[in-house]
């Protein structure tokens, strides 16, 4: 306890918690900015924390981190640009109520979604770290083949209007994704010699290029249409309506429950990450609509359950981390740098070697998430407000930031130029009623699908039927089977 | 008042002269005249990162000029050295990689650069790459893997992370005649973390491993180096198991091929100066990366032994 109250003290000192104020703020700005994405953002604060105590920098990192996901959603209401990845699920609904004229509320359900996951996850991780940790050891590559199969199952759901063209474009996808050393013989494949595709085509790049700048050149196309006709239709009905009210919050609650869950879930198996987590949590969420729900045509649940999921995710993959000392991902493999910097070896033994550290960071995890919601709601009013911007002038900013945002990540121009191209065929797909999200959602999963797949078939002999030995994974490709028959009897 | 104001003039005027010949005259004198640079061939915060940061001070202070830290992650460090082969042999633009980006990488095809496109600054510190596995598996160190791995039906098989481990492999497997099937990972925390639970028979990993055993979590099997891993001596090394492979990877500096000999003398000075700084073995030693140190012309002979090394074991 004296221990606890220590690590407290020095997570509540004023260095501390001014290096929270500054990582949020960083982080936060990064978020709402499509282009500017997360692991950029840690480049650019990793040097920073060089010179800060340890406990200072973790709080930073951590801050910048967990800002960013929550920053992410106004973009994706506000534009139709998700800010990260990771809140592209939050365009679905997020983006339609602001064109209802309920900008604000949306707002504001991302925001008290995103601190309520935020939050939950880090007392989990507090409360439960060694137990999880150890369940997450038990997930292997054939375990992770069968949860892959069980998320896609229900992500398939969201390819839109019509499903062959879904697949197209899913496929499309993991096609692209194939780009880079083989896993496994380490041969180069399509990299056509360069050595810049080695290690694929850059994630920031084809997520900001089709998530970002695609949306821009839909959006130019609009506004040259608009001025061909002389016909200015508004983009945004008037906001009649900026207050949530007590009945919004009650059906908003079980959203945000079970999307904190799977946002938890998500983060505790390695490698699957905040997009796919929240996506799933849209899917799953959508599935369990009651009569009444608009999914896709702007409900406020559909907002909760992408934020919920997406700011739960990062907390609980610090698990590992925090309990054995691996991290689960990018971002928390930023955070053992920062941890070794400060001679801090994260690993089993952490715990006993400086208590006083882990109590410190685990109370200014919690601080941060408190202020991410006083900078939030500060920021929301302020947000909403670039709704009644010209298109003039957003155009041309967001694609500045998604310009500098890829250049940034390897200080090189081939991301730029595959960003741009990307955008420019996720034009052509939008145009053709081809999902951009499909695509996207292939061309994450398909490395972890690939690499798991061949772990799986090596550690087994490649002998399919070794999967009954693995109840776990049988549990999961039970629940597809499921899942499926279910989906096909729903429609028939 | 008339002369004094034009001998002040006049003074002004001789000391820019001065100023213009001493300049030009510096010009030719001294490398290094203004900022050096370094790229970093992988990400902000890993290793060759920490490492590079903290010797950039100890670095500046020898050559007496600042110096810029760049990261240009890629292809395992070889996106910054490709990109290096077209920067000027002047001494301003350096490249930080680990020991196999130019050693081994180069073997395996398509790379545009090989270990002659390079001249040798430094090397500092060598990753503790060991081979481990669960204590529970009972196995006292590689020999015992050999021989389970002759017993077992279907061979064993391992987490591996880079084609290095995989070719030191299958050259013992080759040799003692065994199956041992890697098993792709996407760096070290998955190999240890598919070792503890216990997914694959054993790993290779060139550093994350270290915590888990210093908790005895996971056994050091054998270290792959010249020397026992620090913190892990009575595991032997594969060369003394009778394995003619070893594998010394350090974090390297390196220019483009063709410095002049003034300049090339002036930066492995500052190097070695930097790589006994204290702040450069306080990191060392926090990463379990020893205090081992090659500048210059040792550390040519060294990169190039193992390379040779590389190179007949692919064949």
């Amino acid at each position: 306890m004296e221990t606890f109250l220590q690590g407290a003290a020095d997570a509540l000192q004023l260095s501390s918690i001014i290096a929270v104020i500054g990582g949020i703020f960083l982080g936060y700005v990064v978020g709402v900015l499509p282009g500017l994405s997360r692991p950029a953002a840690l480049s650019v604060a990793v040097p920073i924390t060089y010179a800060m105590s340890p406990i200072a920098a973790i709080a930073f990192l951590v801050g910048v981190t967990k800002a960013s996901a929550a920053g992410g959603a106004t973009g994706a209401i506000l534009l139709n640009t998700p800010g990260e990845p990771s809140s592209a699920a939050t365009t679905f609904d997020g983006h339609p109520l602001a064109k209802k004229g309920e900008a604000t509320r949306a707002l504001k359900v991302a925001l008290y979604a995103s601190v309520f996951g935020d939050l939950s996850a880090t007392i989990v991780l507090i409360l439960l770290a060694a137990p999880l940790a150890s369940f997450a050891l038990k997930m292997g590559p054939v375990e992770m083949v069968s949860v892959m199969i069980f998320a896609l199952t229900f992500i398939a759901a969201l390819s839109g209007s019509s499903l062959t063209r879904g697949i197209i474009s899913g496929v499309l996808g993991l096609f692209l994704a194939t780009i880079g050393l083989d896993p496994e013989s380490a041969t180069p494949r399509m990299t056509f010699g360069m050595i810049e595709l080695f290690d694929g085509i850059p994630l920031i790049a084809a997520t900001v290029g089709m998530l970002a700048f695609t949306e821009m050149l839909v959006q130019t196309q609009t506004l040259f249409a608009e001025r061909k006709s002389g016909v200015t239709a508004a983009r945004f009905a008037t906001e009649t309506n900026k207050d949530l009210s007590r009945a919004d919050i009650f059906r908003v609650i079980p959203v945000t429950l079970r999307a904190t869950g799977i946002g938890i879930g998500a983060g505790i198996l390695p490698g699957l990450g905040p997009t796919i987590g929240a996506f799933l949590s849209y899917a799953v969420n959508k599935r369990m609509a009651k009569p009444g729900d608009c999914y896709g045509k702007g409900d406020l649940k559909g907002v909760a359950a992408t934020e919920a999921a997406d700011n739960a995710v990062l907390p609980a993959s610090l698990i590992p981390l925090f309990a054995i000392g691996l991290p689960g991902s990018v971002s928390a493999a930023i955070l053992v740098s920062a941890f070794m910097l400060h001679g801090v070896q994260p690993g089993p033994l952490v715990f006993e070697q400086h208590p006083r550290l882990i109590y410190g960071i685990y109370v200014s995890m919690i601080v941060a998430s408190l202020v991410m919601l006083i900078v939030g709601r500060l920021g929301l009013t302020l947000f909403a407000k670039a709704t009644r911007l010209p298109l003039l002038v957003i155009i041309p900013f967001v694609i500045l930031f998604c310009v500098v945002g890829t250049y940034l990540q390897r200080d090189t121009i081939f991301p730029v130029l595959a960003m741009l191209s990307l955008g420019g065929v996720g034009f052509v797909m939008q145009r053709y009623g081809y999902s951009v999200i499909t695509f996207l959602i292939g061309f994450v999963v398909g490395p972890l699908f690939e690499l798991s797949l061949r772990q799986a078939l090596i550690v087994t002999n490649h002998s399919v039927s070794d999967v009954l030995q693995h109840p776990i994974a049988m549990v999961f490709l039970a629940a597809s089977v499921f899942a499926v028959m279910f989906f096909l009897k729903r429609k028939a | 008042m008339d002369s004094y104001k034009s001998s002040s003039k006049f003074g002004v005027f001789l000391c820019a002269g001065a100023a213009v010949v001493l300049t030009a005259s510096a010009a030719f004198a001294e490398f290094p005249e203004r900022s050096v640079r370094i790229t970093v061939g992988f990400g902000p915060g890993g290793g060759v990162d920490t490492i590079t940061r903290a010797a950039s001070d100890a670095i500046s202070k020898a050559l007496g000029q600042s110096v810029v830290v760049d990261n240009q992650p890629g292809a395992g460090g070889g996106l910054a050295l490709t990109a290096l082969l077209a920067k000027p042999a002047d001494g301003y633009e350096l490249a930080a990689a680990i020991t196999t980006t130019v050693s081994f990488d180069p073997h395996t095809g398509d790379r545009a650069y090989n270990i002659d496109s390079f001249d040798y600054i430094g090397a500092f510190g060598v990753f503790p790459e060991a081979i481990v596995a669960l204590p529970s598996k009972g196995w006292n160190d590689f020999s015992d893997i050999v021989a389970a791995a002759k017993a077992a039906p279907d061979g064993l098989n391992y987490a591996s992370t880079t084609s290095l481990d995989r070719v030191i492999m299958a050259t013992i497997a080759k040799q003692e005649g065994v199956t041992i099937k890697p098993v792709p990972t996407k760096g070290g925390a998955e190999a240890v973390a598919q070792t503890l639970g216990g997914h694959v028979d054993f790993a290779y990993s060139s550093g994350t491993y270290y915590a888990q055993a210093k908790a005895g979590d996971l056994a050091v099997m054998a270290g792959l180096g010249k020397e026992p891993v620090p913190g892990f001596e009575s595991a032997p090394t594969l060369e003394s198991l009778g394995y003619d492979i070893s594998s010394v990877n350090m974090v390297v500096y390196v220019a483009p091929a063709g410095l002049s000999d003034e300049t090339k003398t002036i930066l492995v000075d500052a190097f070695k100066a930097a790589a006994e700084s204290e702040t450069v073995l306080e990191i060392l030693a926090g990463r379990n990366m020893g205090s081992f140190i090659l500048t210059g012309d040792e550390f040519e002979a060294q990169i190039r032994a193992q390379s040779a090394q590389f190179e007949a074991a692919l064949k």
